[in-house]
């Protein structure tokens, strides 16, 4: 089907109102939860200091025991890209959970702009354009990720930017080599794990079937400007000091999550099992190399596909095996299964509405065959209205955003605002972030590993009901520390009405949550210091 | 006699195989939603639940016997081996984890189960009796391993504080 470039698409605009609802609506429906509200907190900092400082004088942001900043407390774990966006965000509209994920919904936004836009300007394809807007723009997953307040809409935008540019005429023209450039130097200032390992997969597949259209003395030039735009952030944050992290015996693990989340979330294993043998008959039989010349598009999803394969392959070294390390994915499989939907479409209609009403509603094809297979990944504490089973996932999400959810930071939030005085310390196995960015407490524990002085007793504590352990799983500080703490007899339990949730509103499909168990497997406790009324410290009487 | 035709892809039969595959996946899907299984089936709730804890307690199983296979490895070969106790004390907290989930879900199991049965019809009573003893068996089962967890762990933090203080041999 193809579509007069300038002629305006009323069903594309139709589905960008959809998308724009399901980004925006109720922006503020759950509170920051830990990670979001390191960048949150980092963004005020920026507003006071004028940079990131991970201490700003009453509390220190870090989830790493303090590893993140040096001794002038300047943030250097991250690129500060996120931060600064966020800081805008406070700036013009005063710091608040709204205006912190605001930017990055409307990122997610133009994330399926300039997905309709690629193929539609490139391939000239309406439907394969619709087709792969829908599937982005629909998808829970990038939904969720792009509702939070950190990088994930911000790197996958530049990702999207860099195929855009990619498969503009950039060997000739600057403007879009300039693009190429932008793209991959703000990718690595938006988060540089998917700058390393992105990069990475589209060189090697760029090289695998685009070699004929890199220019050598071009691509070098391209090359070599990515390489500046990066030194000076190479060396500011310290990657090096992050290697050390790096854990050999979690890559086997690591590449069979990967697998799963692709087949679970993203690209489900029967559609990317006959694409997997298409492209193996078009690349490998005689004549194949001549046949994928000729059809541009499939030549163009298979380097896609090659991308997500190399990228899986290089991130499954990183320390951490997170679903946030593939969001900047979604869009790539969005296309690689908008197009499938067309190859199908042209050979039987039927079909092809089944697999866009499975693929666009439903969870089912990804998740009904790998149960089959027993290679369903679900975590233990799970719940049948969750991603990992079969659903209707936009009813879910849904769900979540009209009738709302008990958070678990929301409830520590408003407890603490109702019931404690500025400047009141708090130690909390995790957590911590949240109640440093909404309340005006000295809140200490979670991963930060700075305690209250020796012999100072906290006001609150909060022993989580998950307990936390650290890289060298050995117990967090903060849960160390409350072991010592004589629980039963200096402080009061208040047990609340509500679960104690591992994370909140964590966006991970794995864990989200979007309507809550009943009844809870576990209650929040808050334990309040006896003398509270009494005495601002108490030393300890042992 | 009839001459062979090579097989083409625009064969009905295909278009009808690819079909039919597609509505089998959104017939069984339809059926697995959780809103219409607790319809077919009213014991749906704790099924999911018990299946999860069996799902759980396989992968406990698995992992205590590696930490003990580690272990012994360890104690062979009679050289501190950084690598290995990495291992092992990750399975440990992986282990304690999953431990701790499953008394938790055994536990509330337990209550509703134990509530329920004393409101349900007699036509429910069985299979409701039938859960709460499997649940029962869950617990005793999760009570050794908590013996057996706390065996490996004592050993794992012999060999911790061995590999700390004496880098030389065990």
């Amino acid at each position: 089907m193809s579509w007069d470039l300038r002629k305006s698409d009323p069903l594309f605009l139709a589905l960008l109102a959809l998308v724009s609802f399901l980004l925006l609506y109720n922006l503020d429906y759950r509170p920051f939860w830990q990670d979001e509200a390191e960048t949150a907190c980092l963004a005020r900092n920026v507003l006071k200091f004028g940079t990131p400082r991970a201490f700003d004088g009453i509390n220190l942001i870090s989830q790493e025991e303090g590893r993140e900043a040096g001794a002038d407390h300047l943030w250097r774990w991250s690129p500060w890209m996120q931060i600064y966006l966020t800081a805008g965000a406070f700036y013009l509209a005063q710091p608040s959970t709204a205006a912190g994920r605001l930017p990055f919904a409307v990122l997610g936004i133009l994330c399926v702009c300039l997905t309709y836009l690629l193929i539609k300007r490139h391939f000239r394809d309406l439907l394969w354009a619709r087709l792969a807007a829908a599937l982005l723009g629909l998808s829970v997953p990038f939904l969720m990720y792009s509702r939070q307040c950190r990088y994930y809409s911000l790197a996958t935008i530049l990702v999207i930017g860099s195929l855009y540019a990619f498969r503009m005429d950039w060997q000739q023209r600057w403007g879009p080599a300039l693009l190429l450039l932008i793209s991959f130097g703000l990718l690595f200032h938006a988060n540089y794990l998917l700058f390393f390992t992105y990069g990475a997969a589209f060189l090697a597949a760029a090289i695998l079937l685009y070699h004929r259209e890199l220019p050598v003395k071009r691509t070098l030039l391209l090359a070599a400007g990515v390489v500046l735009v990066v030194l000076q952030g190479t060396v500011f944050f310290q990657i090096q000091k992050q290697g050390g992290m790096f854990d050999l015996t979690r890559i086997a693990s690591n590449l069979q999550c990967y697998f799963q989340d692709l087949f679970q979330f993203m690209a489900p294993l029967p559609v990317i099992g006959c694409l997997l043998l298409y492209w193996l008959w078009l690349a490998a039989f005689p004549g194949g190399r001549e046949r994928l010349q000729a059809d541009r598009e499939a030549r163009f999803t298979m380097f896609l596909g090659l991308i997500v394969l190399f990228n899986i392959l290089i991130i499954s070294l990183a320390p951490q095996g997170e679903h946030r390390y593939l969001i900047h994915l979604y869009p790539l499989c969005a296309m690689v299964l908008g197009w499938a939907v067309c190859r199908v479409a042209a050979y039987h209609k039927v079909s092809a509405v089944l697999l866009a009403f499975l693929l666009l509603f439903t969870n089912w094809l990804h998740l009904l065959p790998v149960t089959r297979l027993n290679i369903q990944l679900r975590p233990a504490d799970n719940s049948p209205y969750m991603l990992t089973y079969p659903n209707f996932p936009l009813k879910l999400y849904l769900s979540e955003l009209v009738y709302g959810y008990p958070d678990v930071n929301r409830n520590l939030i408003d407890f603490f605002q109702a019931q404690a005085r500025p400047g009141d310390t708090i130690v909390t196995t995790y957590g911590d972030l949240p109640l440093q960015f909404y309340t005006s407490c000295v809140v200490f524990g979670g991963l930060q590993g700075r305690l209250p002085e020796a012999g100072e007793l906290p006001k609150f504590v909060v022993k989580r009901w998950h307990t936390r352990w650290n890289r060298r799983y050995d117990l967090t500080k903060s849960e160390a520390f409350i072991l010592g703490l004589r629980l039963a007899g200096d402080y009061e339990p208040l047990v609340l009405p509500f679960a104690d949730e591992e994370f909140g509103n964590r966006a991970d499909p794995y864990y989200h949550r979007f309507v809550p168990d009943a009844p809870p497997l576990n209650q929040l406790i808050i334990y309040r210091l006896r003398s509270y009324d009494d005495a601002k410290t108490i030393k300890h009487l042992q | 006699m009839m001459t062979p035709k090579p097989l083409s892809t625009s064969s009905n039969w295909g278009k009808w195989l690819l079909a039919a595959f597609l509505v089998s996946i959104l017939i069984r899907g339809f059926l697995q939603i959780p809103e219409i299984r607790g319809r077919i089936s009213p014991d749906f709730p704790w099924n999911d639940h018990i299946h999860q804890v069996r799902m759980e307690y396989g992968k406990v199983t698995e992992k205590l016997q590696r930490v003990e296979a580690n272990l012994e490895k360890l104690k062979n070969d009679g050289r501190p081996q950084p690598l290995r106790m990495h291992l092992i004390n990750k399975d440990v907290v992986s282990i304690t984890r999953s431990l701790r989930f499953m008394d938790a879900r055994l536990a509330s199991l337990n209550t509703e189960l134990a509530i329920s049965l004393l409101q349900a019809p007699s036509i429910q009573r069985a299979s409701l009796n039938l859960h709460l003893q499997e649940v029962k068996a869950l617990q005793a089962d999760c009570g050794n391993y908590h013996r057996n967890l706390q065996e490996v762990s004592q050993k794992a933090q012999y060999f911790q504080a061995r590999l700390q203080t004496k880098p030389g041999r065990f």
